[in-house]
């Protein structure tokens, strides 16, 4: 059992598309759709002192963002598992907010097989 | 075809009624600026009116079809709905559009069964 997790850090996105709240909700469901996410229920959105933050809950994974308009910068995390695609929901959020500047990463995760002692961290 | 039959359209409708208002409650939920953002960034052209229209036919639709009021014109806005959604949204997302093709057949068999038994409408006309 793997979990696919896929980030993306965005940045050069106007800040007005960054605070549209109800856009970046439409765009965590437009992400789910594009990763073969089903979404578990509507998305959560908050604006915050410190930018705005969303997230999608799905059924065998989720996808979350955090904006920080000021900045023109998106955090963007889509993870799933089974025979999922977070590169393809990452794609259309960096195109959908006209990012400039993208760099993504992905890893795949799974258990633990040599576990760390905590005593040794 | 047995005595039981007529009754085939009632169960179709609480079927597809159920699952449609369980997606247009979301999709409330959701709001038509989210639900239209979701729909531009597939492609679809006219996102808000077409937001709008879903949301309705997933709501207001789904529920005159659940109590039996026009079935018919309900049941051919969700098949083409549901067309439309396989092709544009589910297909090009690397699925198969397993939810969406029942949804179809099913509201396609209300097109040909109508309101049946059990409805308002029925109970208008025998009333008039």
């Amino acid at each position: 059992m793997h979990l696919e997790h896929g980030f993306a850090d965005l940045g050069g996105i106007p800040g007005q598309r960054l605070s549209d709240t109800a856009g970046l909700a439409g765009l965590l469901l437009a992400a789910a759709n594009a990763a073969g996410l089903d979404p578990a229920s509507a998305p959560l959105v908050k604006q915050g002192p410190h930018g705005v933050a969303a997230f999608l809950p799905c059924h065998s994974g989720f996808v979350a963002l955090h904006a920080v308009p000021d900045e023109g910068l998106c955090f963007v995390d889509v993870a799933g598992l089974g025979p999922v695609h977070p590169q393809r929901g990452l794609d259309i959020v960096a195109k959908r907010l006209g990012a400039r500047v993208v760099r993504t990463d992905a890893r795949r995760r799974g258990a633990v097989t040599q576990p760390i002692e905590p005593e040794r961290l | 075809m047995n005595r039981f039959t007529p009754y085939a359209a009632v169960v179709l409708r609480l079927a597809v009624g159920l699952v449609f208002l369980h997606h247009g409650i979301m999709k409330l939920h959701n709001g038509i600026p989210a639900t239209a953002e979701f729909m531009h960034s597939q492609g679809i052209p006219f996102a808000t009116i077409g937001a709008t229209i879903v949301m309705g036919v997933e709501t207001i639709g789904a529920a005159c079809v659940l109590l039996g009021i026009l079935t018919r014109v309900w049941a051919a806005a969700m098949a083409f709905e549901m067309a439309v959604a396989s092709l544009l949204v589910v297909l090009p997302s690397g699925r198969w559009p397993e939810l969406e093709g029942l949804l179809c057949a099913g509201a396609l068999a209300l097109v040909a069964l109508g309101d049946g038994p059990l409805s308002i409408a029925v109970g208008l006309k025998r009333g008039a």
